[in-house]
C-alpha cells in the first residue's frame, strides 16, 4: 500500500506540496518552541545546580509575622556551624546591587542584579568567586564584580565604578574580577560583591545580622537530616530549607512561555488542516475514477480510505522530518526574539528526544486527520457513478449543516458577551464562536458569491462574473481557504483591539496619575533612596518636594488602611487636596483620611486611628486631623513621613515608591536636568507630563510586535491555503482555461480571472475575520474593568486590506502558471 | 426553421477570407520527429463551407489549428482575412482569435457556470463589447435555443449545448469559424440538426465555415471536402455526397493504411 502511496505523492507532488508546506511550518513552530524553552529550562537548571555547589540546606527568614526580628547573626552561624552534621556553614548578606555602566545605563537584567558578600576562605579568596584579577574587596568604597559583567560595563581592574544599592547611586573602586557559576548570571544577571560587613550594612535586617545561612552537609549527611538538625537549633521565624526544595521553588517562568508558544504554534497548525483537507478532497475527486477501479475489482471501501490516509501519513511524514530540521532554525529566532535583553545567549539542544517525537505525532497527527474525513468521503462514491465520465458534483452547502452553524455561533456570541463578566470563559467562547463560524462559511461563500456577481460583473467585466461563479462553484472549499485566512485574521484584530485599549488606558491613567510637574520614579524591581527627596527639594527651582511612601496600618479593632506617607509641608504647597473636615496643619502628628474611609471606619476629625505598621510591626496612634476628597494616588490616608517607623533594616522596610516634584513657574526644565544630575541615578526615572505617558505605553508596541511576529505564521498558512485552492482550481480547469484562451482571453486576462476569485475568497475571510476578532476584541476590553475601549479604526482597516491583498498575492503563482499553459494542451487534456 | 431574413451568396464569390500557403509542422527531433504536415496549401472563399476529411494522423487537426492560430507552424504562412498569423504574438494572436474567428469543438466546451446567453457572448464580453442585440435574436432563433438562454450547459442536452456554442462562435461575425468534429459527440438526429444550421449560416448568412470531420455523413453537408493523408492534401471535392466520400476514403484506407 506504501508503495501505490509513494507513487501517488511523486506524481502529484505540486499538489502536496502547499500541504506540506503548511504542516512543515505548524511542526517548525512546535519544535522550535520545545526546543527554545526545553533548552531555556535546562540551561536555568544547570545554572542552578552548578551555582552554589556546597549548599545542602539554607537558613533563612519564613516570612512568619515574627519573621522581622528573628536573627540571623553571628553566634546563630557558630551554633550551626557547630553541628556534627555541617561540614561548613556560611553566612550570606545578599540583596539588589546594580552596575552602573562606563555608558552611564544600568548593565544585565535587572531582576538577578544581585550584591553579594565576598566571604574569604583559605587563602584569602572565595571558593564561589575565584579571583582572576586584583583582590578581594574591602571597606565599603571597594567592589568585585563577575567577570562578563565588568566586560559588558567596560571596567577594569583599578577604575573608579558607579553602582546602585537600596536607592541610591554612589562611587566605589572595582578592586576584583572574579568567575562563577551562578543561576543569576546564567539569566543574564550581575554579581557585585562587597566585603561582609558592608554587605550586612545595605541588605541585611540589623547590623551584623546575615539574609540567609548555607550550610553544606557533613559527608554521609543527607540534606533531610541536616535541616532536620538545623531547624532545631532555630528560633522561631527561620527555617531550614533543603536544596532540592530550593530548586523547586524556583519557578520555572519558562512553563507560561511554553504554553504561550505551543499554543500559537497549535493555531497555526488548525489553519492548516484546512489546507490540508481541501487538498485531499481535491485529489479524491479528481481521482474518483481511479479509485472506482480499484473498487470495482475488488477493494473495500476501507481499503479506499486507507490508500488515502497513507499518503496522507507519508505526506506527514516527509513535513514533519523538514519541519523539524526548520524548527531547529526556529528556535534560534525565538531565541534572538525573547532573549533580545540581555546579550548570554541560550545554547540550544536540539537533539533531546521529546521534540522529534512531538514533530513526528504533530504532523503525522495532524495530516491524517485532516485527510481522514476526504478520504473516507473519496471512498464512498459508489463505483457506478465514479466510473460515469463526469466528476462529480462539489458538495454544497447542507443546510443541516448551517443551521447547526448558526447555533453555535450564536452561542459563541452569547458566550463573549457572558464572557465579559467573567473573563476565562473567553478562552471557551471564542473556540465556539469560530468553529460556528467555520460552519456557517460555506453558505456565507454561496451568499456573498451571488451578491458579489453582479458588482464585480459591472467592475470587471466578465472576467469577475468568471471569478465569482468559480468562486461559488466549490463552496466548501472557498469557505475552508476562507477560514484559513479569517482565524489569522480574527487573532489578529483581537490583539491589535485589546494593545489598542489597553495601551490608551495606560495613557489616561499616567495622564490622571500625574499630579505635579515632576516625578521621580524607580524603573522595575529598583527603589529610591531615602535621601532623595531631600536632595531634590534642596535644588534652586523646586517649590515643593514630597516623598510617597506607601505603607499600611493593621487597625487594633480589626481591618486595614493603607496610609501614604508624604512630608506635611509640601503637601500642603502642593495643594492637591480638597479638605472637607479639619486642616492639614496637624497632619505631622497626625493622620489625614479619605472621605470613603472617614465612612467606611467611621472616623471624623479627632478621632483616633490605631494599629500597628504591618511592614515594621510597630505601634502606631494618631489622631485623625483632616477628611478630604483627592486623587487615587493619595487615598485614603496620609501621614507624615516623621510618623513612619525607623528603618529596621533592609527586609520589610516601607519604602519611597515615587516623588513629587512641583517647580517654580517656568523653571521645569531646568529643575528636571537638575534632578538627573543630582541623582545621578540611572535607576531612576525623573519624568514630566510627556514622559509619563510615554512611559506608560511603552511596552505595548513590542508586545503587539511579538504577538504579531507569532501570528503571522498562522497568516501564511492562510496564504499559502489560497495559493493551494487556486492552483488546485487551475488544476481542474485546466480545459476551461484552454476554451476562454480559445474565444480570445488573453493570458493576463485568465490570471485576472484567477486574481479575482481569490479576491472573492479573501474578502470573505477578511470581512468574518475583521468583524469576529473586531467583536472579541472588544467584548474582552469591555469585560476588562475601567479600561477604555478604543477601536483603532485606521490599523484594523490596514489590517484588512493587507488579508486581502495577501489573498489576492497568493493567487499570482498559481495565475502564472495557468497563463503559461498552452492553449491546445488545454483543450484536449481531460484531467488525469 | 424559421429565417427573417436572407442573404443569400450576398459577398462576391471570390473573396478569399483564409488560406494556407505551404504549411508544414514538425514535431519533435530526431528518432521521434513527426511530420504532421507536409507542405499544405488551401483556400477559403466567403460563404463556403468546406469539409476536411482524412483518417486519424493525417494532420487534418493540426491543419485546422494553424489555420485558426491556435498552433504555430514550423513553417510556411496563414492568413485569416488581411492578417499573416506568423508574426503575430501570443496577445495579437489571441485579439484575432476573439475578433476574427469563432470555434465550436467536439466537447461543446460551454463553460459550466455561465448561462447559454452569457457563453454565447462571452467572446465578444471579453473583447469589452456588446454584441449586435438584432444580431443576436436572430442567431438565437436560428438555432432553436431561444428558450433555454437563462440555462446553464448541464441543463441543456447535447444537441442544445453545441447549438448553443454554434451560437457563440457565431455572434462576433467572424471571418471563419473552425468545426471540430462537431458531430462527434452528438446522436445522428440532433448531429444533423446541427449541420444544418452550420450550412445555412453559410449559404444564408455568408459565414465561411471550416471543419474537421471523419464523417461521410457530415461531410456531405459541406460545399467542397479536402482529403488529407500523411500531412498533404491529396484529393478536393466539391459538392461531397456521402457515398462519394465514403468510397473516397475506402480508396484511401485500401492505399495508404493508417498507422
Amino acid at each position: 500500500m506504501f508503495r501505490t502511496a509513494v507513487r501517488t505523492l511523486r506524481s502529484h507532488a505540486l499538489h502536496f506540496a502547499m500541504s506540506g508546506l503548511a504542516v512543515l511550518l505548524g511542526v517548525a513552530f512546535v519544535v522550535g518552541s520545545l526546543i527554545y524553552t526545553q533548552s531555556l529550562e535546562a540551561a536555568m537548571a544547570e545554572a542552578r545546580a552548578a551555582s552554589r555547589p556546597d549548599l545542602s540546606v539554607e537558613v533563612r527568614h519564613d516570612f512568619s509575622p515574627s519573621s522581622d526580628s528573628a536573627r540571623l547573626d553571628e553566634a546563630l552561624l557558630r551554633r550551626l556551624a557547630a553541628l556534627p552534621e555541617v561540614a561548613a556553614a556560611r553566612g550570606a548578606a545578599e540583596g539588589r546591587s546594580f552596575l552602573v555602566g562606563s555608558d552611564g545605563t544600568l548593565v544585565g537584567s535587572l531582576v538577578d542584579a544581585a550584591g553579594v558578600n565576598y566571604v574569604p576562605g583559605k587563602g584569602g579568596t572565595d571558593p564561589r568567586y575565584p579571583l582572576t584579577a586584583g583582590r578581594r574587596p574591602r571597606g565599603d568604597g571597594e567592589i568585585a564584580v563577575d567577570a562578563h559583567s565588568a566586560e559588558r560595563a567596560g571596567y577594569r581592574v583599578g577604575e573608579r565604578v558607579r553602582i546602585v544599592v537600596n536607592g541610591t547611586a554612589r562611587a566605589v573602586r572595582l578592586v576584583g574580577v572574579f568567575d562563577a557559576r551562578d543561576e543569576r548570571l546564567a539569566a543574564d544577571g550581575t554579581l557585585t560583591a562587597f566585603d561582609t560587613a558592608t554587605a550586612q550594612r545595605q541588605f541585611a535586617n540589623a547590623p551584623g545580622t546575615y539574609t540567609s545561612i548555607s550550610l553544606t552537609a557533613a559527608p554521609g549527611t543527607s540534606e533531610t537530616r541536616l535541616a532536620q538538625r538545623a531547624q532545631a537549633l532555630l528560633p522561631p521565624g527561620l527555617e531550614a530549607v533543603t536544596r532540592a526544595r530550593l530548586d523547586a521553588e524556583a519557578v520555572p517562568g519558562e512553563k507560561k512561555l511554553t504554553m504561550l508558544l505551543l499554543s500559537f504554534a497549535g493555531v497555526a497548525l488548525f489553519v492548516s488542516t484546512f489546507l490540508i483537507a481541501n487538498t485531499f478532497t481535491m485529489l479524491s475527486a479528481a481521482r474518483a475514477r481511479e479509485h472506482a477501479i480499484l473498487r470495482a475489482i475488488g477493494a473495500t471501501r476501507s481499503y479506499v480510505t486507507r490508500l488515502v490516509l497513507a499518503e496522507a501519513v507519508l505526506v506527514g511524514v516527509l513535513a514533519s522530518a523538514a519541519g523539524y530540521a526548520l524548527g531547529v532554525g526556529v528556535a534560534a529566532v525565538l531565541n534572538a526574539l525573547f532573549g533580545a535583553t540581555g546579550d548570554v545567549p541560550t545554547p540550544l539542544r536540539p537533539f533531546t528526544a521529546g521534540p522529534p517525537l512531538a514533530a513526528l505525532a504533530v504532523g503525522v497527527g495532524v495530516t491524517a486527520l485532516s485527510a481522514y474525513i476526504p478520504a473516507r468521503r473519496g471512498a464512498a462514491v459508489p463505483p457506478v457513478a465514479a466510473l460515469r465520465a463526469e466528476r462529480p458534483a462539489a458538495v454544497h452547502a447542507s443546510h443541516r449543516r448551517t443551521v447547526a452553524g448558526l447555533v453555535v455561533t450564536g452561542l459563541g456570541a452569547a458566550l463573549t458577551l457572558v464572557a465579559m463578566d467573567a473573563e476565562d470563559l473567553f478562552f471557551a467562547a471564542v473556540p465556539v464562536l469560530l468553529v460556528g463560524l467555520i460552519m456557517v462559511t460555506s453558505w456565507l461563500a454561496e451568499r456573498t458569491a451571488r451578491l458579489l456577481r453582479s458588482p464585480l460583473t459591472r467592475l470587471a467585466g466578465v472576467r469577475g462574473t468568471l471569478a465569482v461563479e468559480n468562486a461559488r462553484r466549490n463552496p466548501r472549499r472557498t469557505a475552508a481557504t476562507a477560514t484559513a485566512l479569517m482565524i489569522g485574521l480574527a487573532l489578529v484584530c483581537v490583539v491589535t483591539v485589546i494593545a489598542s485599549s489597553l495601551s490608551r488606558t495606560a495613557e489616561r491613567d499616567a495622564e490622571s496619575s500625574m499630579l505635579t510637574d515632576l516625578r521621580v520614579v524607580p524603573v522595575d524591581f529598583a527603589e529610591i533612596g531615602d535621601d532623595a527627596a531631600g536632595r531634590v527639594a534642596a535644588l534652586p527651582g523646586a517649590a515643593a518636594v514630597t516623598p510617597l511612601v506607601d505603607t499600611s496600618i493593621r487597625l487594633t479593632d480589626d481591618g486595614f488602611v493603607s496610609a501614604v506617607a508624604v512630608d506635611p509641608g509640601a503637601m500642603a504647597r502642593l495643594a492637591l487636596l480638597d479638605v472637607r473636615q479639619g486642616s492639614l496643619d496637624g497632619l505631622a502628628h497626625g493622620i489625614a483620611v479619605s472621605e470613603q474611609a472617614a465612612a467606611a471606619h467611621g472616623w471624623s476629625v479627632g478621632s483616633r486611628v490605631t494599629g500597628t505598621f504591618v511592614q515594621a510591626d510597630r505601634k502606631v496612634d494618631l489622631p485623625v486631623v483632616a477628611v478630604y476628597s483627592g486623587p487615587e494616588a493619595l487615598t485614603p490616608a496620609l501621614i507624615s513621613t516623621a510618623s513612619l517607623p525607623e528603618a529596621s533594616g533592609a527586609v520589610g522596610r516601607p519604602s519611597v515608591g515615587s516623588i513629587l516634584i512641583k517647580a517654580e513657574p517656568g523653571r521645569t526644565a531646568r529643575l528636571q536636568q537638575d534632578i538627573r544630575r543630582t541623582l545621578a541615578n540611572p535607576a531612576l526615572l525623573v519624568q514630566n507630563r510627556d514622559d509619563v505617558v510615554k512611559e506608560a505605553v511603552r511596552p505595548f508596541a513590542p508586545f503587539l510586535a511579538i504577538m504579531y511576529a507569532l501570528l503571522s505564521v498562522t497568516v501564511l498558512i492562510g496564504a499559502l491555503g489560497v495559493i493551494n485552492t487556486m492552483s488546485m482550481a487551475v488544476f481542474e480547469r485546466v480545459r476551461e482555461i484552454g476554451v476562454l484562451r480559445a474565444v480570445g482571453l488573453d493570458r493576463r486576462g485568465v490570471r485576472a480571472v484567477l486574481r479575482w476569485e481569490a479576491a472573492v475568497i479573501s474578502l470573505l475571510g477578511a470581512v468574518l475575520g475583521l468583524v469576529a476578532g473586531t467583536l472579541v476584541g472588544a467584548a474582552v476590553v469591555a469585560g476588562h474593568d475601567g479600561a477604555l475601549l478604543v477601536m483603532p479604526w485606521d490599523r484594523l482597516a490596514l489590517l484588512f486590506a493587507a488579508t486581502l491583498a495577501i489573498g489576492v498575492l497568493a493567487s499570482t503563482p498559481p495565475g502564472r502558471r495557468a497563463a503559461r499553459i498552452p492553449v491546445l494542451r488545454a483543450l484536449r487534456s481531460d484531467i488525469e | 426553421m424559421p429565417q427573417t431574413h436572407h442573404r443569400t451568396n450576398a459577398a462576391p464569390p471570390c473573396s478569399v477570407v483564409a488560406m494556407a500557403e505551404d504549411l508544414t509542422k514538425v514535431y519533435g527531433e530526431g528518432e521521434s520527429r513527426v511530420v504532421a504536415l507536409a507542405g499544405v496549401s488551401a483556400r477559403f472563399l466567403e460563404g463556403e463551407f468546406t469539409a476536411i476529411m482524412g483518417p486519424s494522423g493525417s494532420g487534418k487537426s493540426t491543419f485546422m489549428h494553424c489555420l485558426a492560430g491556435l498552433d504555430t507552424p514550423t513553417s510556411g504562412t496563414a492568413r485569416i482575412a488581411d492578417t499573416d498569423l506568423g508574426p503575430l504574438d501570443d496577445a495579437r494572436l489571441t485579439r484575432l482569435r476573439r475578433e476574427r474567428v469563432g470555434f465550436v469543438f467536439q466537447a461543446f466546451n460551454l463553460l459550466p457556470t455561465l448561462t447559454a446567453l452569457e457563453n454565447i457572448t462571452l467572446p465578444s464580453a471579453l473583447a469589452g463589447r456588446s454584441p449586435d442585440p438584432e444580431w443576436l435574436r436572430h442567431l438565437v432563433e436560428t438555432m432553436g435555443i431561444a428558450d433555454r438562454l437563462d440555462h446553464r450547459p448541464a441543463q441543456l442536452s447535447g444537441g442544445q449545448q453545441q447549438r448553443v456554442a454554434c451560437a457563440r462562435a457565431l455572434a462576433s461575425r467572424p471571418a471563419v469559424v473552425f468545426a471540430d468534429e462537431p458531430t462527434g459527440n452528438l446522436d445522428s438526429r440532433s448531429g444533423a440538426e446541427v449541420l444544418s444550421l452550420l450550412r445555412s449560416s453559410a449559404r444564408d448568412l455568408g459565414q465561411t465555415i471550416v471543419m474537421v470531420t471523419h464523417d461521410p455523413v457530415a461531410a456531405a453537408y459541406a460545399d467542397r471536402a479536402l482529403f488529407l493523408a500523411d500531412g498533404r492534401i491529396v484529393h478536393e471535392m466539391p459538392e461531397p455526397t456521402a457515398a462519394g466520400v465514403l468510397d473516397l476514403m475506402k480508396r484511401f484506407d485500401g492505399r495508404t493504411p493508417t498507422p
